[in-house]
Formats: C-alpha cells, structure tokens, sequence
C-alpha cells in the first residue's frame, strides 16, 4: 500500500515540478534534503561540500523539471543524482586545492549517547571501505531496499546485497574485538 | 549479534542535520526559482501530435482549394478600393478583400481599376 501512496505522491510532485508549482519542490525537499544530506556527507566527509552538492542537485532539478519525464523513480534519481553532484563537487575540490582532504568530518553527529558500544559501532563505520559503507548508509539510513540501492550505485541487488552482509559482519567482528 | 540488533544500534547513533540557515534559505530559493517556471505554457504531449496533424490537413485542404480555384495564382498584384475591383484579363473579378468572385464577367481585355456595377456585378 505504501508503494501506491509513493507512485501517487511521485506523480504528483512530478506534475507540479513540470508546471512549477513551488509546493511541489517545497514538498520534495522537506522530504529528502536532509536524506540526501547525510548521504553526501557520508560520501564527501565534509558537511559544507555535502550541502554544496545538495543545494545542486535541487537547483538543476527546479530548472529543468523535464529530467523527470525520463526517469521511473524520483527517489532513486534523487539518490543517483546526489551521488553525481557529490563527485562533481570532489573533482572540484581537487582541482581547488592540492592539498589534502584535512580534517575528515563524521556523518554523525558529535552528540553522544553514553553508550561505549555506540561510540565504537560509530568508529567500525567510519572505518568501513567506502563501497561497503555507502550501502549501510543506504539501507540502514536511508531506508532504501537492495533494489534501489542497486539502481542507484549501478550494481547488481545480489552485489549490494553481499556489500551490506560484508559490512556487517565486518562491524561486528570490531564490536566483539573490542568486548574481548 | 543479530543483524536486527546490529541495525537498530546502528539506528540509534545521531546523525549530523544540514544547518537549519542554510537549509531555509535554500528552500526559499528553490521556491523561488520554481516560479517563473509557471508562466510558459506547456501543451500535454499527447495533444502535440493532435495539433499538427490538424494543422497538417487544414493546411493541405487549404492549398487544394486555392489551386483548384480558376481564379489562382492571380498573374499580378491586385488592389482596389471602396467598391471598385480590378479585373485582370481572363483571370476573373476581385473585390478590395481579396476576395475572388466567379463572375461572368471573366473575359475582358480591360485590366486596371473598374466599379463592381460597371465589371456587370
């Protein structure tokens, strides 16, 4: 049922992007933005860039609506689409600056919850390779389902799929390292 | 640990939020650039191919009319005024409109400016 409620409200917000109506754009991004932040910021390490390849994305989408006669999903373009302004704003960052990446910002926040096994599990992520952490963020953040995830990194649901179990193997094997 | 468990503690840890500045101001601009966007009427696609194929066959229907009609191509420039009308010589009789009559009086030697009662209308 949920899946009908998403293709109606798509559909929706797709007429009214088209016919620029800023409901609709208001409405996409109160429901993304900070999805797509997050995942920036996971891709980038950097919140600044993370908001520069946002702010993008929604900038060339509110002036060319007609993307979205080509595409099925809002969401996995939406995703896709983050993912490519995230590199493009990378290239542009290597281009700006010879220097090093600096100080690499967490996706998560700063916050602590006074739980060790959280702040070690925040660690085992960030310490994950990047392939295998992209999924996490996908599925565990995102709420998005191997399919997805498959379409928007362009790999096969079975790949994305044996990413995630890797990945959580891999943390456990970091939280039960650091019980012992 | 179970993967449930695993993803639930995974859920639990906070996550960083764009600022809530930037994230306004942002949303302001992009509602303001979806704006102008209102103003250019955009057809639904489905009636473009309509569209032209009924322009297609008003426009075809239109030049078979006009060859088939005696009175085209006019040899020359045709004016007139008030209720007089030029006759070209065999080619027929027109009013100021531009308006072709399938007069009689078709046959004539005159060509110039001449009333609609002396042309025999």
């Amino acid at each position: 049922m949920g899946g009908l409620i998403d293709f109606i409200k798509e559909k929706k917000i797709k007429r009214g992007l088209k016919s620029g109506d800023p409901g609709s754009i208001e409405m996409l991004f109160e429901a993304y933005a900070d999805k797509l932040y997050l995942y920036a910021i996971s891709l980038l390490n950097s919140a600044e860039e993370a908001e520069e390849a946002v702010q993008n994305l929604f900038l060339k989408l509110v002036r060319n609506p007609s993307v979205l006669n080509e595409i099925k999903s809002i969401r996995a373009y939406l995703y896709a689409g983050t993912k490519n302004e995230s590199i493009n704003v990378r290239n542009k960052r290597k281009k700006d600056l010879s220097l090093d990446d600096g100080g690499l910002e967490s996706m998560f926040a700063a916050e602590t919850t006074g739980r060790e096994d959280l702040a070690v599990l925040k660690d085992a992520v960030e310490e994950l390779p990047p392939e295998q952490k992209e999924v996490v963020v996908l599925k565990v953040y995102e709420g998005l389902s191997f399919k997805e995830i498959g379409a928007v990194l362009e790999i096969s649901l079975n790949t994305a799929a044996s990413r995630y179990r890797y990945a959580l193997n891999g943390l456990r094997q970091k939280l039960e390292g650091d019980d012992k | 640990m179970r993967d449930r468990e695993l993803e639930k503690n995974l859920k639990s840890i906070p996550v960083k939020k764009m600022r809530a500045g930037f994230r306004s101001s942002l949303l302001e601009r992009l509602k303001e650039e979806a704006r102008p966007a209102q103003a250019p009427y955009h057809a639904s696609p489905g009636l473009v191919p309509a569209f032209n194929f009924v322009m297609i066959v008003l426009i075809a229907v239109l030049v078979i009319a006009l060859y088939v009609s005696p009175s085209w191509p006019p040899s020359q420039a045709l004016t007139g005024a008030g209720n007089t009308a030029i006759i070209e010589t065999g080619q027929g009789l027109y009013s100021k409109e531009g308006l072709a009559f399938r007069a009689n009086v078709v046959k004539t030697e005159h060509c110039g400016l001449v009333s609609l009662k002396e042309a025999g209308l």
